[in-house]
């Protein structure tokens, strides 16, 4: 018999994810919860995290460390109302570091929450109809889906499909309601589930929703793919991708990053939803439960066979799926700036350097966002390359909100900041996660000046080339499908990985390790001389794919 | 036995126009100069009293108020025909500093640990410390510090089988880290019961590893804690002592002893209004009853104060 992970038993004796969270909780002696209770806590959207810069100080103080909480909300969509991101900047500031950060998956979360905060923050969520239900753990994590609407008249039918989905793929556990919101266990309530059983899914799962011509989902990272097709102005169903996934583990050699496979097309809500959720069972029963890092879709599938999956699919839903439609992507960046959709409401999105969203030298991004907020004339929407849509002008109202970014600098540093600034991504790293060996979000402002001054030597400074850092293989950021793919390996050292895409349709590959910031500089400088001096209308990734064994 | 600290000296010796070496005698010591203020004439904060003295010796007017010697002798210089020795004459040497000790013999043998808050607060808007934290602060590994042991016979251990409450919030749990590490140390089958507060949990909770495993090996058997900064509500330990009322009054029955130690106003007047206050709910007696009864616990060494 093969060993489960010790994952397994914790889901399986949690009645329902509820372990001793509550007890853990009202335990005055420690900032902690026990281990245990720390794996259930992701299924209701937090990790425990500590501050891994003051440990030794702390230790020396006979103090516990200086533990944390992350708390990441389920935002299918990453829409929010106005309402609610009043709601979430107060609670920032109260509760939290004051710091909202904008995820890599259209979701928000914040950072350094003590445990005697999380139900305040909770309740204060709850409110104004947010929750956390399910943003981390073993199960279907936040729905994404492509965020600007300009691209298509059928975007919010499309974006329907996030919270269909989402709702759909929730446990059914009301452990959240008890333990956080202090509601009455309800004894009628039959709590039976029939999608998670009572051991949920093997490992993380990821649903991505992508609107052609646009891929600032990176739809093919995820475990799930949805592709939007359109045909004739309508909505024809959505080409499925399977076994998306990027993380990795440093010596490894059983463990990669792949793109999902496209398996093909299905129309129909109800065979939609239905492929879904027969994609998750399949998972759910063939998932690798006894090795945690052979345990999400792309290594089942491949073990499996994509044909054989192809087949367990059809038996469980009932139907075949179609051929996969034709389709194309022609940009992942997000749209800066002013733009408008058919029905006329106009839509500006904001650089947010990584996605944090605070008042600094370069803007007051949180104050003018919650100035916008109090006027009640624009709702939110986050997008996976960690910006900020401000959302739903009428085209009236466009004044009022042009108004409000020009006095808070929100529009003058969208507009300042370089091509390659704004393609940009860093994951959250040290010092707060636990898995970062390296700086990420911390360091990679600097980084990207020194690559600014690198890329103005060889007159690059306009190629909006995609970098993209983390701290640790697990690839928040996705760096796998960056042009320029820096992953931390130690302490101020990365592996670089080159050759990605533009459009997230190529996975890069490792072509250095352990570098640091002067190697990397140099050799940057050094592949951008060559890549000038061929003179070719490749963009970079495309170069250094093409070129990969001749570089230097 | 604290120092002066050796800035501060040094301004002396300047502003009184002495060399360094030259010796003098005070009470009944006989040292160099920069010796002697290093170690035994209290220069810091002076008193009333010696403001006015060395105001009538050197026949100024110096307004009501506290000062170090440096300033004084900076401000209202020594005149031509005073003598320095008569300045030494009005001044007191340094008192020595009372801590509890927080170190137990059969836990941490050959070792004296002290808990000492080394608070910065604020004397006409400029920060000072207190003396002799700082001048611990500021000792280098290696370096010698004179002290002797003050006894104090009353503040003991009950015999092992006897449970213990220790109430003692801030720099107060000293003698019970002491206590805790001595009775886990001999296996004392007492219960223990530690009443702790401070300002915030994240950085005041003093111990917090050692109390936390205290309480995974079973030596420590319940943990009251009290933030009083950490919410809208200030909570002191009085508040959770009353909390407590039920179990305190068992613990109280079966013949526990109860200690308190730290600050003597507000925190210990408080406390023992606490347990008045919970000997009166929970053992239904008049308030008078009460007294009397608390009055004999203190008289039979089962209730036992070391507040300053």
């Amino acid at each position: 018999m093969i060993q489960l992970s010790p994952s397994e038993r914790i889901k399986k004796e949690s009645s329902g994810l509820r372990g001793t969270l509550a007890e853990g909780l009202a335990d005055a002696l420690t900032g902690s919860l026990s281990e245990d209770d720390q794996i259930l806590l992701k299924h209701h959207g937090m990790y425990q995290q500590d501050d891994r810069d003051r440990r030794e100080e702390r230790a020396v103080k006979k103090l516990e460390r200086l533990y944390s909480f992350m708390i990441r909300l389920r935002i299918p969509g990453g829409y929010m109302s106005p309402g609610q991101w009043i709601a979430t900047h107060h609670c920032a500031g109260k509760h939290a570091t004051g710091i909202i950060k904008i995820t890599t998956r259209q979701t928000i979360q914040l950072h350094g929450l003590l445990k005697s905060d999380i139900k305040p923050t909770i309740r204060s969520f709850d409110a104004v109809k947010l929750d956390s239900i399910a943003a981390c753990g073993d199960v279907n994590r936040n729905v994404v889906c492509s965020a600007h609407p300009s691209v298509s008249p059928l975007h919010e039918s499309v974006f329907a499909y996030a919270s269909k989905i989402s709702e759909m793929a929730l446990p059914r556990s009301r452990a959240y309601y008890e333990i956080w919101l202090d509601q009455e266990k309800i004894a009628s309530t039959d709590e039976t589930d029939p999608l998670y059983g009572d051991t949920y899914l093997p490992r993380k799962f990821k649903i991505a929703i992508a609107i052609p011509p646009d891929n600032d989902v990176d739809v093919l990272s995820n475990d799930i793919g949805l592709i939007a097709v359109i045909e004739a102005g309508e909505l024809a169903g959505f080409n499925i991708a399977v076994g998306g996934g990027l993380s990795t583990t440093h010596g490894n050699a059983a463990t990669y990053a792949r793109l999902g496979s496209v398996i093909g097309f299905v129309s129909g809500e109800e065979r939609v939803l239905k492929t879904v959720y027969e994609i998750l069972t399949i998972q759910r029963d063939y998932g690798n439960r006894s090795d945690r890092k052979q345990a999400r879709l792309k290594y089942t599938i491949d073990k499996m066979g994509l044909e054989a999956f192809r087949i367990e699919l059809f038996k469980r839903s009932g139907f075949m799926l179609e051929e996969a439609r034709p389709w194309s992507f022609r940009q992942r960046a997000d749209h800066y700036g002013w733009e408008q959709n058919q029905s006329g409401r106009w839509f500006y999105t904001a650089f947010v350097e990584n996605g944090r969203i605070c008042d600094d030298d370069n803007q007051q991004l949180k104050s003018g966002l919650y100035a916008i907020a109090e006027t009640g004339l624009a709702a939110f929407r986050f997008t996976c390359n960690q910006n900020v849509i401000i959302a739903d002008v009428k085209a009236g109202h466009r004044a009022i909100i042009e108004e409000l970014l020009e006095r808070y600098g929100i529009a003058q540093y969208t507009r300042r900041i370089s091509p390659v600034r704004g393609n940009a991504m860093a994951c959250v790293a040290l010092p707060t996660c636990p898995l970062a060996l390296a700086e990420a979000q911390r360091y990679m402002p600097a980084f990207i000046s020194r690559v600014e001054e690198v890329l103005a030597n060889h007159g690059l400074q306009d190629e909006a080339i995609v970098i993209r850092m983390t701290g640790c293989p697990n690839g928040c950021a996705r760096p796998y499908l960056a042009e320029i793919g820096l992953i931390g390996s130690g302490e101020g050292r990365y592996n670089l990985h080159l050759g990605g895409d533009r459009l997230g349709l190529r996975l890069n590959r490792k072509f250095r390790e352990n570098l640091d910031e002067s190697e990397i500089l140099s050799l940057l400088d050094t592949l951008f001389a060559r890549y000038t001096r061929e003179n070719t209308a490749e963009t970079f990734g495309d170069y250094c794919d093409r070129s990969f064994n001749t570089l230097p | 036995m604290p120092e002066n600290d050796l800035w501060e000296v040094e301004k002396v010796l300047i502003f009184a126009k002495i060399p360094r070496s030259r010796t003098f005698r005070f009470r009944e010591i006989t040292r160099e100069a920069e010796e002697l203020f290093t170690k035994s004439v209290n220069i810091m904060h002076l008193p009333l009293r010696i403001v006015q003295a060395y105001a009538r010796v050197t026949g100024q007017r110096i307004p009501d108020t506290r000062m170090n010697l440096a300033d004084l002798l900076r401000i209202y210089p020594l005149p031509a025909d005073t003598a320095f020795e008569d300045v030494l004459a009005i001044l007191e040497p340094i008192s020595p500093r009372l801590y509890s000790v927080s170190s137990a013999p059969a836990a941490h043998p050959g070792e004296i640990h002290l808990t000492v808050a080394h608070h910065r607060f604020q004397v006409s808007g400029e920060h000072k410390f207190g003396l002799c934290a700082h001048y611990l602060a500021q000792l280098r590994k290696g370096q010698r510090v004179n002290f002797y042991v003050h006894r104090n016979q009353r503040f003991r251990l009950p015999e092992a089988g006897r449970d213990v409450i220790m109430i003692g919030p801030g720099t107060g749990i000293a003698p019970f880290r002491a206590f805790l590490a001595e009775r886990n140390a001999l296996g004392a089958t007492g219960r223990n019961w530690l009443f702790f507060g401070e300002q915030h949990f994240v950085s005041d909770f003093l111990y917090q590893t050692e109390i936390q495993d205290f309480v995974q090996t079973g030596a420590l058997h319940k943990v009251s804690l009290a933030w009083s900064r950490d919410t809208d509500q200030r909570v002191y330990v009085q508040h959770r002592i009353r909390e407590n009322g039920v179990a305190l009054w068992e613990w109280l029955q079966s013949g526990a002893s109860v200690y308190v130690c730290g600050s003597k106003y507000p925190m210990s007047i408080d406390v023992e209004q606490s347990l008045l206050d919970v000997i009166v709910t929970h053992g239904a007696k008049t308030e008078t009853e009460a007294r009397e009864w608390l009055d004999e616990l203190e008289l039979t060494d089962r209730y036992v104060k070391d507040v300053y």
